[in-house]
């Protein structure tokens, strides 16, 4: 699961969760993989990042600062900036460990990099 | 994910592809490249041969001149041997001539050559090529849904709708159900690094094979084990540009969805097979992006009307844009767009 996965998830289907976002992630494996950079591709994708939750969610695994806090203005041209946006969206995985609800404590299981967002009838 | 260097090179490494944009591109450089000279040479034969003619008319003039002078008065000179001369000449010159005849003809067939090589390497960029499920086995198919006639008219729907998909530059693609992977595998190798992929499937088993079908096939999926859309709202509203929906669209009892038994899920649709679907429908206007379109595949029992209506009723606009019978089935794969107001 890339952090661009995470970015979407939540946990607002469940029964009493008002927004359920984001959701905190206990990795016990992660994995960084390479991927080329596309500029152009990263900073169409940013407009559709939530940037606070992507911080939030490196922060997680433990790159507290590695990101600033907000999206720098004129982004498509700063090209430390798309790298680093491109690094973390695209190049961190989590391949096992938890996603937890932030108001119920629900976990949901990633394995082999898949997150199980299933929900059991009584839950929803 | 294992082959993250692999998913990005996938694009322009390897060999085996059978539409590999970088062969494509080279091959189409190298011909732009000798075109050119092709067309300089073609150019020099043509004056050439050109003023041979102009040349081989001088020489019939000037020789019956000639002859006609050589007959009226009594010259001092023998021109007969000068006349014999010339008739050479001219001789030499239509040899040349055919030789010249010869090339370009030859010319002419790299010409068409070339051309056909051009013309055969601008759509395959917009070709999309069946991905490779060698790495599936009939076990895999017992939870699975396997591809059949409907996974590939899907494949060809959106065949035949690259260049529209590409004018409007997606930037996250979504299929929901995506079982084997087929079509979103297929998809993501035709437009490449430009957009994110995301593979939704309620069966655990299906979603670890859309993974596996992306590794075979080197391109990145980001694939999460969901019932549609529910954990992705409300942070997807308004952010998938290209829907891809092969639905369970098979009539059935309600009862026979069964969440116990995964392979039905894949194709029991309940009442008018429309049950499923009809869960997604309501949601559409609320994820799709401004420019967002919407494929699904349908059989005729689910109404296409009836679809129409309801998704005309949320001002998104329904057209066939393929369809086909196989079997018993008759299928046809649907786009939606927002009507623009």
């Amino acid at each position: 699961m890339k952090l661009l996965t995470h970015n979407l998830l939540t946990s607002k289907c469940l029964k009493g969760v008002t927004v359920g976002y984001p959701l905190a992630i206990v990795a016990k494996e992660v994995k960084v993989n390479e991927i080329d950079f596309n500029p152009e591709f990263i900073s169409r994708m940013i407009q559709k990042v939530d940037w606070a939750a992507l911080c939030k969610a490196a922060e997680n695994l433990g790159h507290s600062d590695e990101l600033p806090p907000n999206v720098v203005d004129d982004y498509e041209n700063n090209e430390e900036f798309l790298k680093k946006a491109h690094h973390f969206l695209m190049e961190i995985e989590v391949m096992n460990g938890d996603l937890i609800c932030p108001e119920t404590g629900r976990k949901f299981p990633v394995t082999d990099g898949i997150p199980n967002m299933l929900a059991n009838e009584d839950e929803v | 994910m294992e082959d993250g260097t692999s998913t990005c090179t996938s694009v322009d490494g390897t060999e085996d592809f059978g539409d590999n944009p970088t062969r494509d591109s080279l091959t189409e450089g190298i011909l732009n490249l000798l075109k050119p000279t092709v067309d300089c040479l073609e150019n020099s034969i043509k004056n050439t041969r050109q003023s041979q003619v102009e040349l081989r008319t001088q020489i019939e003039n000037l020789s019956a001149e000639l002859s006609v002078i050589s007959q009226n008065q009594q010259s001092p000179i023998d021109l007969e041997s000068y006349i014999k001369k010339l008739l050479d000449a001219r001789k030499r010159i239509t040899i040349v001539n055919s030789i010249l005849q010869n090339a370009q003809d030859r010319l002419n067939k790299i010409h068409q050559l070339s051309a056909k090589e051009i013309w055969k390497t601008l759509p395959m960029m917009d070709k999309i090529e069946t991905p490779d499920l060698s790495h599936l086995s009939s076990t895999d198919y017992e939870n699975v849904y396997e591809p059949a006639e409907d996974s590939f008219l899907m494949l060809d729907a959106l065949e035949s709708e690259i260049p529209f998909i590409k004018s409007i530059k997606p930037t996250i693609c979504l299929e929901i159900g995506s079982g084997s992977g087929i079509v979103l595998t297929g998809l993501a190798k035709c437009l490449g690094s430009d957009c994110a992929y995301f593979s939704i499937d309620i069966n655990p088993h299906a979603a670890q094979v859309t993974q596996k079908t992306a590794y075979k096939n080197s391109v990145s999926l980001q694939v999460v084990n969901c019932d549609l859309v529910g954990p992705l709202l409300p942070q997807i509203q308004n952010k998938v540009d290209l829907l891809v929906f092969n639905p369970p669209y098979v009539p059935t009892d309600e009862n026979e969805i069964d969440p116990q038994s995964l392979i039905t899920l894949s194709w029991a649709g309940g009442s008018r097979g429309r049950t499923v679907m009809d869960r997604l429908f309501p949601v559409i206007p609320q994820i799709m992006s401004p420019s967002g379109v919407f494929y699904l595949l349908i059989v005729k029992e689910n109404d296409e009307e009836d679809i129409f209506n309801v998704m005309m009723s949320y001002n998104w606009l329904g057209s066939v844009i393929i369809e086909r019978k196989a079997g018993r089935e008759f299928l046809k794969v649907l786009r939606f767009e927002r009507v623009k107001v």
